[in-house]
């Protein structure tokens, strides 16, 4: 798609605002409800901003600037899954604007307008962003809520680095039961010192280790609990690099692996090519050593770095989302219902 | 809304389209082709700098070129479409890059009113700005005296420096050479600045700069500063950061995500170029640089592979590839380590490998390309191979079955889309003609062509030893001298070497073509040079009018201060009487002498290699005329009574002399002085300690 004819229905306010979301599609640190919220607020305009011109060009402003956005920014899923969401609204409202009889069925009110006028058709896909925003606000507490069905007392769990959602699952856990928690620091980016601190305060046993320990402590362990990055369409998880390892080690001593993540995560993609979703990062996050780089025996070298690993849907045990725990067979159902077929490739 | 807009002034931006040298050509001979547009990865440098900008939330940006690029740029940039203002300044008197920075300061309608960001020739860089712009702009609100900010990334590649900062950041020492020992002034009183100094070391300077507007009036007043860096640097060795308060910020990129390099020369082109396809400009990777139309596929390797390129069943595709669109690989051809640009057609068998090849270029039947750069819609016929090094230019044909020895550029003498040929004056001097007779450039012959727009030449090459060729042009013992420093340039090129430690394949591109004029210019120029000097010695003008002139003859004929140290030095020496006085006499007139023209002198032996020079020409006149013999040693005290030659300059010949012979004369003559020199120092230290 040419750029140059991308612009006829982005007007600049949206420009800007995308600019500002793609800005902070790479600040860190990381959060997807931000971005999430951020997504839908940037449709939100583009939206109110297209609406008088009628529901199929809603559409397809909506269905380009989930192009637009995701191009060139390695943590996209997101906002592309925030684009399908408000995508599937409005195919809902196309359908029952091109089929009036199903919709008039039920009552048989002449006063329905075949093409509904323009401002109904913004209301309604307003209210489903709103919908949509107000599920996001819901994410972190109805996953933290479900964890006293998971984490029992005295139990020795293990996650690995830091994610927002096993942080509010863990806090709401020990304020009713003590248990310990073992934390692998995650390599790239230290994030597990971050959660170690914010967990500091309540009324656990923290331990803090590397992440190559994990196997060895494996065995001591009743369950993993893990953020992720993405759930793909066939159940399996885009989690941070290393988490495999710990997935491969859980499996190995038949320990349980429970993935938190909201629903916001959930892409209608298969991990075809994984190596394009690993997200290989820049070989200084492997040699910090900036005077090496210039030497002819590293230049030989091939210095590989992912940001994300798979785990196989037989991996994991258990995907706890904000509707409730489910296994990851099940993720085609709920993926029925949040998506429309034809969005999946944007 | 309000957060989506985060200062209110628009920021404005400065770029340098133009790299005011000759230094990536070829393959950048065509007029119409700019030095900015060079490809990284199949997309043009420009296009990243600007895209880097947008980031940085730049709203204007001002393009600086001369006026035969304007528009090729303009239409370039028209293609982009971004949203940002974009701005020419274009002229074509402009020498330096100094010269445009004037006239963008006497342009009231593009001047910067406020701080700006200032982008140099070459500079590729994914860092975000935006913060280092914010930090700029909060150190101007507590003090109007950070007139500059300076990025300086970790990773040196082509502009490497050395530089000395306070705890604040403030820079206090800036050195872009090597081979000179930081001096750090004041370090005596360094007690001065509470906090501690740090001092970094090949650092790379990569050219992105943000600017106070004061500094481009500063610009104006000064009007022998070529670029920014001279400014620094004036800044710094003026004392002037006391005086006026003017304080330089250096800012590190320290982050794993801030890249930021500058492309000054080939090899630094393919470094950058390989650099990007490791990754290392994360998260600008070449599968997802945000505004590129093209959608390459990664794999692993790193391979980045087009939808649209078709690969043959047994051809081979290795590691760090980049085949760009619509690109066709026929069987059994093997491509490791290279980028193919857009519409390339490589023929069966072909072996390509640490290469770059632009767009829209045929490889026919086994060809071997190795090492090598090649332009775009060039056409390789069958089993020709191109060796290391080798540049081979847009549009040029070769013939089948040609073997291009290593480190050759071919260039075509009448390009299609230059307005003439090439300036025969300006560029025979550095080419030798080859085969114009034929269309083809081919050495063991094979046929002729009627199209008579393949004459091509072979571009001379040119040893990286600029210095030394500036050296060895101006001075009287030529012979001698020439030797002496072509041996040097050799061990600077050795040294070089072993502190980048390149791969080979790179280090043999080490291009640089230091363009001295020729040498009958050269002449013209020395002779210049000392005229105005006699002029002044025998008219007896005061040494401050004599530095003057020398100055604006500096400036007027575009030579640096090392040339006119060598036309002036043999004329003060010249003038040395020693016929029928006593000793004494000679020694106090030697004095007087020097005393008075000592000011001229140090002016312009600035250098460190300067005083080499000085008392390597100084030695081989005492050589030659025997009757200076026993003042060699009270002249170097002279000079160094005078400031003109340092302690440590003159410590350093001593060994060095002692290298080469350790019975020299001079060298005992010397002696005493030196170890005076040595204790002085020792006591110094003692004392401090």
């Amino acid at each position: 798609m040419n750029h140059s004819t991308e612009n006829w229905l982005i007007g600049k306010e949206t420009r800007r605002a995308l600019n500002y979301l793609q800005k902070e599609l790479r600040e860190e640190p990381f959060s997807g409800l931000r971005i999430a919220k951020e997504t839908l607020r940037l449709l939100r305009i583009v939206v109110s901003s297209v609406a008088p011109s009628g529901l199929d060009k809603v559409e397809d402003a909506v269905r380009q600037l989930g192009r637009e956005l995701t191009r060139g920014y390695p943590r996209c899923f997101i906002a592309e899954n925030m684009a399908r969401r408000v995508l599937k609204v409005i195919h809902e409202e196309l359908q029952i604007a091109n089929n009036p009889r199903l919709d008039t069925s039920d009552l048989g009110s002449p006063c329905r307008n075949p093409v509904k006028n323009a401002k109904t058709v913004k209301n309604i896909v307003m209210e489903s962003i709103s919908e949509i925003e107000d599920e996001l606000d819901a994410v972190l507490p109805n996953i933290a809520e479900q964890s006293l069905e998971h984490i029992h007392s005295n139990e020795v769990l293990l996650t690995f680095g830091h994610s927002q959602s096993v942080e509010e699952f863990l806090k709401s856990a020990a304020e009713k039961r003590h248990f310990e928690i073992i934390i692998a620091e995650c390599e790239l980016d230290y994030s597990g010192h971050r959660l170690a601190k914010n967990l500091s305060e309540e009324n656990v046993d923290i331990t803090l280790i590397s992440d190559a320990a994990v196997v060895a402590l494996m065995s001591r362990v009743h369950k993993v609990i893990i953020g992720a990055e993405a759930i793909m369409a066939d159940g399996s998880v885009l989690a941070a690099s290393g988490t495999f390892m710990v997935a491969a080690a859980a499996r190995h001593y038949a320990v349980p692996l429970v993935i938190c993540a909201g629903l916001h995560k959930l892409t209608p993609l298969f991990p075809h090519h994984p190596d394009i979703l690993y997200d290989v990062l820049s070989p200084s996050q492997v040699i910090e050593n900036c005077k090496v780089w210039n030497e002819s025996w590293f230049r030989q070298l091939e210095v590989s770095c992912p940001r994300l690993d798979l785990i196989q849907s037989q991996y994991i045990r258990l995907l706890v989302t904000n509707s409730g725990g489910f296994s990851p067979s099940y993720v085609y159902r709920i993926l029925n219902e949040f998506y429309d077929e034809i969005d999946t490739f944007l | 809304m309000a957060a989506y807009s985060t200062n209110d002034g628009t920021l404005k931006a400065v770029l340098f389209a133009d790299f005011f040298s000759e230094k990536l050509r070829p393959p950048c001979t065509d007029e119409t082709f700019c030095e900015a547009l060079v490809p990284i990865a199949n997309v043009s440098l420009l296009q990243y700098q600007l895209e880097a900008l947008l980031q940085a939330e730049v709203k204007e940006c001002v393009i600086i070129c001369r006026e035969h690029l304007r528009e090729t740029l303009k239409k370039f940039v028209q293609t982009l479409n971004f949203d940002m203002k974009l701005l020419f300044l274009t002229s074509s008197q402009w020498v330096v890059a100094g010269d445009a920075l004037r006239e963008l300061d006497s342009r009231g309608d593009l001047r910067p009113q406020s701080d700006f960001i200032l982008i140099f020739p070459g500079a590729f860089f994914t860092v975000n700005l935006a913060g280092v712009v914010k930090e700029h702009l909060a150190r101007r609100e507590r003090s109007k005296s950070w007139v500059l900010t300076s990025c300086l990334g970790q990773r040196s590649i082509s502009c490497s420096c050395d530089i000395a900062r306070l705890e604040n950041g403030q820079v206090i020492q800036y050195s872009n050479d090597r081979k000179d020992k930081m001096i750090i002034s004041g370090i005596m009183t360094m007690t001065e600045y509470s906090s501690g100094v740090e001092i970094f070391s090949g650092l790379e300077d990569c050219g992105i700069d943000i600017c106070a507007p004061e500094v481009l009036v500063e610009f104006r007043e000064n009007f022998d500063y070529d670029n920014i860096r001279d400014f620094i640097r004036g800044k710094i060795d003026g004392g002037e950061g006391e005086l006026l308060g003017n304080q330089i910020y250096g800012h590190i990129l320290s982050g794993s995500a801030d890249f930021a390099c500058r492309i000054t020369d080939m090899e630094s082109y393919f470094y950058v170029c390989f650099a990007f396809i490791h990754r290392w400009s994360y998260p600008w990777t070449v599968e997802r640089f945000p505004f590129r139309t093209t959608q390459y596929e990664y794999r692993r390797g790193p391979k980045y592979i087009t939808s649209s390129c078709y690969l043959a069943r047994s051809s081979y595709i290795g590691r760090c590839t980049v085949l760009g669109e619509n690109t066709r690989i026929d069987e059994n051809a093997v491509i490791v380590h290279s980028i193919i640009g857009d519409n390339v057609t490589i023929g069966p068998k072909c072996h390509i490998e640490d290469s770059v090849i632009w767009s829209n270029s045929v490889l026919k039947c086994n060809v071997t390309v190795v090492g090598a750069l090649i332009a775009d819609n060039v056409i390789l016929n069958d089993d020709c191979v191109i060796s290391e090094g080798c540049i081979v230019d847009s549009f040029v044909v070769v013939n089948a079955k040609t073997h291009v020895a290593q480190y050759s550029r071919i260039v075509l003498q009448r390009h299609p889309y230059r307005k003439d040929t090439i300036d025969e004056n300006s560029l025979f001097g550095k080419m030798e003609s080859f085969n114009l007779e034929s269309n083809l450039f081919h050495r063991n012959e094979t046929t002729t062509q009627d199209d008579s727009m393949h004459h091509c030449i072979l571009w001379q090459e040119e040893r990286r030893n600029s210095e030394a060729d500036e050296e060895s042009s101006i001075d009287e013992l030529e012979e001698t001298e020439r030797k002496e420093s072509e041996s040097n340039a050799m061990d600077e090129d050795n040294r070089e070497a072993a502190e980048v430690d390149m791969a080979p394949d790179l280090l043999s591109l080490k291009s640089s073509s230091s363009l001295s004029p020729p040498t009958t210019e050269r002449k013209l120029i020395r002779q210049e040079i000392r005229d105005t000097f006699q002029r002044a010695l025998e008219e007896q003008h005061p040494p401050e009018t004599a530095v003057l002139e020398l100055n604006a003859l500096k400036l007027a004929l575009d030579v640096t201060s090392s040339h006119i140290l060598r036309v002036i030095f043999p004329l003060l020496l010249d003038k040395l009487d020693i016929q029928g006085h006593t000793q004494q006499q000679v020694t106090q007139q030697w004095i007087l002498f020097f005393r008075h023209w000592s000011g001229v002198l140090t002016k312009f032996c600035a250098h460190s290699l300067d005083g080499m020079w000085l008392l390597k020409y100084w030695k081989e006149y005492c050589e030659r005329l025997p009757n200076y013999r026993k003042y060699f040693s009270f002249l170097v005290q002279l000079l160094y009574d005078c400031d003109v030659l340092s302690e440590d300059c003159i410590i350093e010949w001593v060994s060095d002399e002692d290298k080469a012979n350790a019975q020299s004369v001079f060298k005992q003559q010397l002696m005493p002085f030196v170890q005076w020199l040595q204790e002085a120092e020792e006591t110094s230290s003692e004392n401090e300690a």
